[in-house]
């Protein structure tokens, strides 16, 4: 319980913080914007009171705050004028199709090449793995997105497999096509962090492996087998299961880059937009979904590191 | 034949540093319903030579020479997958820390039960009703309730009560305890140690129990292994070992204590020096260069041991006796 | 009051009277407001060349104590006297001129040293910090000490990684003594050591009292240890003390069952004599989190009766001892 208000307080406060940035620091008057090219002063004036922005920093921040907390209304775009919550809910399958499949295809190379380094550690697999995760970590994920539409993309690409940039189909209307659109920005995302787990249940499970109470295991006679995935494992993945989740979260909340990079129509892209356009309610409600979704993270990390290991209570 | 045989026993691990050659030449033997005592320091092979027995030391760095016989049947050379249905099932292990040696994220009644299932195919429920009775075994009061805690929710003899009970799940021949009561407080090893005596008296168990603790092993050992530098310096059964020791590496230890009765001394009579690094043992006799006794011979050959008595061997040719002095076994 | 503890004519070097720590309980059995009774009322006299053994199991407290004496944590009441002057509640910066008066040897010899520092250093430490001496004197009484606790002095320069356990606590037992202290508190200085070393520290360690006339106070779980080094034992079980005594009597006639018990219990490295077969005392001590009512010990006592729930038997003077026993053992009756 206390947990949970400490998170409602730290989303408040994350709105609070980007209210500050954007309100005290402005790049470009709101009101002009909304007014377009040929405003005059009059109707600038008229758009400032209809928003409220020409009310002092703390009443628009409260207003902000009841209308999120009483009815979830993340306001009017400026830019377009239309709810933002519906513009991020439309965008949100694709940011989940972007991060959740690009979670599964890290965790499924992660974790036999963690298993496999850590049982037969400086074999060739270790060394390659450790050099894989250098380079994919290392390399820019913008350079790298480009290099993999070069590579590969159906209209740019040296090996046309699959569909390139700005090809997204929702997964409800052309499962392939989806599948077909998103593998790309799913390898870019992935094996940097595929090359981190492996090394990361790779170095937990040499420890754990080592550890007594697995000698206890094979002094009872169990299988080898048995002995690393019910003693070792279970032990290992307890700490990469939460911060898997704590991960995921961050992905949720936007992938900016590689959504700007393959023109997926991702909340990411949304955020990008709406900074370039000034559109201040829709920058709040991306940093507020970001800010929910790692909160949450965090909290449904806890709970499962409470739940995995006996000797964490709350 | 003896129950559990160890023949000429060597055990060496390739580390960076060099090859450690943790046991030399280890031999002993050991009957049903009898208690063999491996006592020495830190560094002297005896937790070595008892993983060694169930092939626990087993790995690509490890070499591992001599014989394991179990009723005959050699250990050392046997299949991988043939050991470990004996592990458990006919030799059962405790360990020294049963906080670390329990896992940490099990129940304990699954803990045991897996020990069970491991050899028998049995169910689930029925393994569980196993794990109950065995936990009632060593003691542990309201069985049903304990069968459900996790280790950190017992204290330390009930842990250790419950590593004997994980142990003695398939009625082994043959316990093997690593220092069972060295992580414990005096009043708590004393129960332990009573435990394992009853346990044994009722199955006929043979008990290897490997300690750094003279008196644990000189109350509850028939027969006492001393092991210095990953070699056996003395052995005998615990009258000859304890009572009429003859290396001076056993002398040392049993002066060097402090005890709880007799006239207190002023000074204690410690062993100079301390142990040798593994990775670069003395020449010779690897206790000469702390040795009262030593003469220059010492440094160059490795003692073999010495018959003195029935059982009582020691590797000291400058203390046993000189008549009858027959070298029991060459070596290298 | 400090004659009842033991020094006569109350030129104690060190006393503590009455010290508490609770402690908020942490971790798996935090409970509101659930209080750990680490140490609850313990009071003790240490003389001038006397060495005070505080024996008891894991968790009776006996580390705490000796934390609370040398002020590395606050009592949660209690007073603690230094050489007649009540220190308890001393500023940091006050007791400061003490440090060098009272020294504390660790446990560990591989953790309590930095590893990165020259032994030299390592020593040389409680001088420089209290500004005693200049540098070349300093050298000078290092080396010194390091002969003293039998060391080369020409190892001076080495690391800590490059002596071995037993060598490592002569090294900090040449810090302790480096600046002369009045008194020494020794917190399981020989347990992480090999018998064999370990005897050749307690050799050491009785030589220095001796030549010095440090006060000790030597605390272990070792009840053979604390008999070869004490001059008077106090037995701690679950936060108090529960006997004090000569060492001669503690160990010749001991009045608490459970001094009796823990006495018992160590097994003997010896043929004669029949093995023992039942272990003295059942159980284990209960959690310091819920203390029993009344004596601390009844639970495991085999001669507990009503009274030992319902009254909490004082600490009092018996036949030259301090026992606080409803039921003492009649001197003669125990074996």
């Amino acid at each position: 319980m206390r947990r949970l208000a400490w998170s409602a307080l730290l989303i408040v406060l994350v709105i609070f913080l980007t209210f500050l940035v954007f309100y005290e620091l402005p790049s470009a008057d709101p009101a002009q914007l909304r007014a377009g090219r040929l405003a005059t002063p009059a109707l600038v004036a008229e758009i400032r009171e209809k928003f409220g922005l020409d009310r002092p920093f703390y009443e628009q921040f409260w207003i902000y705050m009841k209308s999120v907390v009483t009815e979830f209304d993340l306001g009017y775009s400026y830019y377009k004028n239309v709810p933002v919550r519906e513009e991020i809910f439309a965008r949100l399958p694709a940011s989940i199709s972007v991060a959740v499949g690009a979670f599964v295809l890290w965790l499924a190379i992660a974790l036999p090449v963690g298993i496999l380094t850590a049982l037969r550690p400086r074999s060739r697999t270790d060394r390659a793995v450790t050099g894989m995760t250098l380079f994919f970590l290392s390399a820019p994920t913008y350079w790298l997105g480009l290099v993999m539409l070069f590579l590969f993309a159906r209209d740019i690409g040296r090996f046309p497999l699959v569909g390139g940039a700005g090809t997204y189909v929702p997964l409800s209307e052309n499962p392939k096509a989806w599948f077909e659109s998103l593998i790309l920005p799913w390898i870019v995302l992935a094996f940097g962090f595929a090359g981190l787990y492996a090394r990361m249940i790779g170095e937990n499970l040499r420890e754990v492996m080592a550890l007594d109470y697995v000698r206890t295991a094979r002094a009872k006679g169990l299988s080898e087998r048995r002995v690393v995935v019910r003693h070792g494992l279970r032990a290992a993945l307890t700490p990469v299961v939460t911060l898997a989740a704590l991960d995921l979260g961050f992905l949720l909340g936007g992938t900016i880059l590689v959504e700007t990079v393959f023109n997926i129509p991702g909340v990411g892209r949304y955020a990008v937009e709406a900074i370039q356009n000034a559109d201040l309610p829709a920058i709040q409600g991306t940093v507020l979904f970001g800010a929910i979704f790692i909160i949450f993270a965090v909290l449904v990390a806890d709970i499962l590191y409470a739940v995995l290991d006996p000797r964490v209570r709350y | 034949m003896a129950l559990l045989e160890l023949r000429d026993l060597e055990v060496a691990f390739r580390t960076r540093e060099g090859i450690v050659r943790a046991v030399n030449d280890v031999s002993l033997s050991l009957d049903r319903g009898r208690t063999l005592g491996l006592v020495g320091e830190s560094g002297s092979g005896k937790t070595v030579t008892a993983l060694t027995i169930l092939g626990l030391t087993r790995s690509e760095q490890t070499e591992i020479a001599g014989e394991v016989l179990l009723d005959g049947v050699d250990l050392v050379t046997l299949p991988e997958s043939e050991l470990r249905d004996l592990r458990g099932r006919r030799v059962g292990m405790v360990f020294q820390d049963p906080l670390s040696s329990l896992h940490p994220m099990y129940r304990i009644g699954w803990q045991i039960a897996e020990a069970v299932r491991a050899h028998e195919r049995v169910s689930k429920k029925a393994a569980r009703a196993r794990a109950v009775e065995l936990i009632r075994g060593v003691g542990i009061p309201s069985p049903e309730a304990r069968v459900d805690a996790y280790p950190h929710e017992l204290s330390g003899g009930m842990r250790q009560r419950v590593m004997i009970a994980m142990a003695l799940a398939l009625d082994p021949d043959v316990l093997i305890a690593d220092e069972p009561t060295s992580a414990l407080d005096v009043t708590v090893q004393a129960q332990i140690l009573e435990l394992l005596a009853r346990l044994q008296s009722e199955t006929g168990m043979a008990l290897l129990v490997v300690s750094h603790d003279l008196g644990v092993i000189a109350e509850h050992a028939d027969e006492v292994v001393v092991m210095y530098a990953g070699r056996v310096v003395e052995q005998g059964t615990r009258d000859e070992v304890i009572g009429a020791a003859i290396h001076p590496y056993t002398l040392g230890l049993l002066e060097s204590i402090p005890h709880v009765d007799g006239p207190r001394m002023a000074q204690l009579t410690p062993i100079p020096g301390s142990p040798p690094s593994a990775v670069d043992l003395p020449p010779g006799c690897a206790f000469h260069p702390r040795c009262t006794y030593a003469r220059p011979s010492c440094a160059e050959l490795v003692p073999a041991l010495l018959r003195v008595g029935p059982d009582h061997r020691v590797a000291c040719p400058v203390l046993a006796p000189t008549s009858p002095l027959t070298p029991d076994k060459p070596r290298r | 009051m400090s004659a009842a503890h033991g020094v006569p004519g109350g030129n104690a070097v060190l006393s503590a009277r009455d010290l508490v720590k609770h402690y908020p309980a942490r971790g798996t059995q935090r409970q509101q407001g659930s209080v750990v009774h680490a140490v609850d009322g313990v009071s003790f006299d240490i003389a001038a060349n006397e060495t005070l053994g505080l024996v008891g199991e894991t968790g009776c407290g006996k580390s705490t104590v000796a934390r609370l004496v040398t002020r590395l944590l606050e009592p949660t009441s209690g007073s603690i006297s230094y050489g007649g002057q009540d220190i308890t509640h001393w500023s940091r910066r006050r007791m400061r001129p003490l440090r060098r008066e009272i020294q504390i040897v660790f446990q560990d010899p591989y953790s309590s040293l930095n590893p990165r520092r020259r032994i030299s250093s390592i020593v040389g430490d409680p001088l420089r910090i209290h500004r005693l001496r200049t540098r070349s004197e300093r050298r000078v009484r290092v080396e010194e000490v390091l002969r003293l606790v039998g060391l080369d002095p020409a190892h001076a320069d080495r690391y800590p990684h490059q002596f071995s356990g037993g060598q490592r606590q002569r090294i900090g037992v040449a810090r302790a003594i480096v600046t002369n202290p009045r008194l020494i508190v020794a917190d399981e200085p020989v347990s992480a050591l090999d018998v064999s070393i370990q005897a050749q520290v307690l050799n050491l360690i009785a030589e220095l009292r001796r030549e010095f006339g440090l006060a000790l106070l030597f605390i272990s779980h070792d009840v053979s240890v604390v008999r070869h080094v004490s001059d008077r034992i106090a037995v701690m079980y679950l936060g108090k003390i529960v006997e004090v005594a000569t060492t001669d009597d503690l160990f010749s006639r001991p009045a608490h069952p459970y001094t009796a018990a823990l006495l018992s219990a160590v097994p003997l490295a010896r043929t004669t004599g029949t093995p023992r077969t039942h272990a003295p005392v059942i159980g284990e001590p209960p959690s310091p989190l819920s203390p029993p009512s009344g004596c601390r010990f009844r639970t495991r006592c085999p001669y507990a009766q009503q009274i030992c729930a319902d009254v909490e038997p004082p600490l009092e003077r018996r036949a030259g001892s301090l026992v606080a026993c409803h039921f003492p053992l009649d001197p003669g009756s125990s074996s």
